[in-house]
């Protein structure tokens, strides 16, 4: 049976608490252009290390992992500068996030010793079932007090800057108190979190539930957000989805431009997941984000 | 709205189609069963069932992927049988854990042997697979299995496409052994006469 944290309490009638103080943001470094670490990509990345400025990986895949996969991320932090990114952490439910897991992941997190590490906006687990993906939380008050008192125990527990990032959402959550854009800002402001901001993600939410990106964008300031991922979009009739799958498409690669133009980001992740391309092709796509951020001044 | 309450309710109808069923057809009881007031029952009123059965699917879609990564050779031996065969299995409920993935892939082994469609050599392949994924994830490992089939020659034939030949029965015995944490994951095979 699932421990719940003991931190969880009653949320009806809570107040706003206010602003919490974030990490300045030029205290983070300038980070470039990366890949999600999967094994596949080992060999090439081995033999070709200069094509990536760091590597993003999975959190989960090394909490239960035995000493030969330990192994394999030592050597991997041993060459690369590593951002972990968790999945089930579960930052947004209202249980509150499971206490296991969060040690497991702390003692990880310390392991690589990273500049900063991500999560999602969501929750996973309620009411001990595991629903197995990202599920989307109603963008409500409740919900900011809620992720506000789940991080600051996750804060207790890892001393590292965490940054959250926005899903895809196939359900929309009725009783919305704000858009998209402002729930962001709000999530910044009450949990002093910069965010992950998967510009594929948006851009899939956007065409799916007919909205403007621009909108959510422009809710933002340009410190808010320091990192992104992108992959390209998969289709299912007339729905777009995340099967990071699939080459990036020139809508999205027009979104991250307009992106990496707005705001300061320290890095970018090709979050590409399955049916690998040729290793040249998937360095051409880092090429093209390395010289957007060039474009716009965000690294040399 | 209660927060807790709704994301109780969500993620059972996410993973449990009776619930959804039940749901879809009368809201408002099944969500005071699960301790939302009325005027809460009304507001997820709202929620789309099409959107709740599409996300729903992409679940077991979800996992189906997974399992057709830990599983490779016993997906390609079910082929196109494979997605019908798995979201029947995955009615039965979602995995949990860390290793929720390897799991539900060594459950799904466990699931095919009791489907008479299946046959023999191919439920034997998921349990050779199945076998490895358990010992895979052991620091340390002694695993023994016997097979009623030659699982090389069986294999060949899969990769080489003629697993149409009737495949070889041969009793075997199959071992996995790791004596040490960071030692190598070893297999030996011994046919029985």
């Amino acid at each position: 049976m699932t421990e719940v944290a003991a931190v969880a309490a009653d949320v009806e009638g809570s107040e706003m608490t206010g602003v919490v103080k974030t990490q300045p943001a030029s205290t983070l470094p300038v980070l470039g252009v990366g890949l999600g670490y999967r094994f596949p990509l080992r060999q090439s990345l081995d033999q070709h290390p200069e094509s990536v400025d760091f590597l993003e990986i999975i959190a989960d895949h090394y909490l239960d992992a035995n000493p030969r996969k330990l192994a394999e991320l030592e050597a991997l932090r041993c060459r690369f500068t590593l951002i972990p990114h968790a999945i089930n952490l579960s930052l947004g439910s209202a249980e509150g996030v499971e206490p296991r897991y969060l040690t497991r992941l702390a003692a990880l997190i310390r392991r690589i010793d990273p500049p900063w590490w991500s999560e999602h906006l969501s929750f996973t687990t309620a009411g001990e079932v595991e629903v197995g993906h990202l599920c989307p939380l109603p963008r409500t008050h409740e919900t900011l007090a809620v992720l506000q008192r789940n991080i600051e125990a996750v804060r207790a527990a890892v001393d590292v800057p965490l940054i959250l990032e926005n899903i895809t959402y196939g359900v929309e959550m009725p009783g919305a108190e704000m858009r998209e854009g402002k729930f962001l800002k709000e999530v910044v402001a009450r949990t002093g979190c910069r965010l992950l901001l998967d510009v594929t993600n948006l851009y899939i939410n956007s065409v799916n539930h007919r909205y403007d990106a621009r909108e959510v964008l422009e809710a933002l300031s340009p410190e808010d957000v320091v990192q992104l991922h992108f992959v390209g979009v998969g289709t299912r009739g007339d729905q777009l989805f995340d099967d990071h799958a699939t080459a990036v498409q020139e809508e999205v690669w027009e979104l991250l431009d307009r992106v990496v133009a707005r705001f300061a980001v320290k890095g970018i992740i090709l979050e590409r997941d399955q049916k690998f391309p040729s290793f040249n092709e998937l360095v051409g796509e880092l090429a093209r984000a390395r010289q957007i951020g060039r474009e716009h001044g965000r690294w040399d | 709205m209660g927060l807790r309450e709704v994301q109780t309710l969500t993620a059972r109808l996410y993973v449990d189609r009776q619930l959804r069923n039940r749901f879809f057809e009368d809201c408002t009881a099944v969500a005071e069963q699960f301790g939302l007031s009325a005027e809460e029952a009304e507001a997820l009123q709202l929620l789309s069932q099409e959107q709740v059965e599409g996300f729903a699917a992409s679940l077991k879609r979800k996992r189906l992927g997974e399992v057709r990564n830990l599983l490779p050779l016993t997906a390609k031996a079910l082929a196109d049988a494979l997605p019908q065969l798995f979201f029947a299995f995955a009615e039965r409920g979602a995995p949990r854990g860390i290793a929720r993935h390897a799991v539900d892939a060594i459950a799904f082994s466990d699931h095919l042997v009791t489907v008479a469609s299946v046959p023999a050599w191919i439920t034997a392949l998921a349990r050779y697979e199945a076998s490895y994924l358990t010992a895979q994830r052991a620091s340390r490992c002694f695993l023994i299995r016997r097979f009623d089939f030659d699982l090389p020659q069986v294999v060949r034939q899969l990769l080489d496409g003629q697993h149409g030949l009737p495949p070889i029965r041969r009793k075997t015995l199959v071992l996995w052994i790791r004596p040490t944490a960071r030692g190598r994951l070893r297999c030996f095979r011994f046919y029985l006469i």
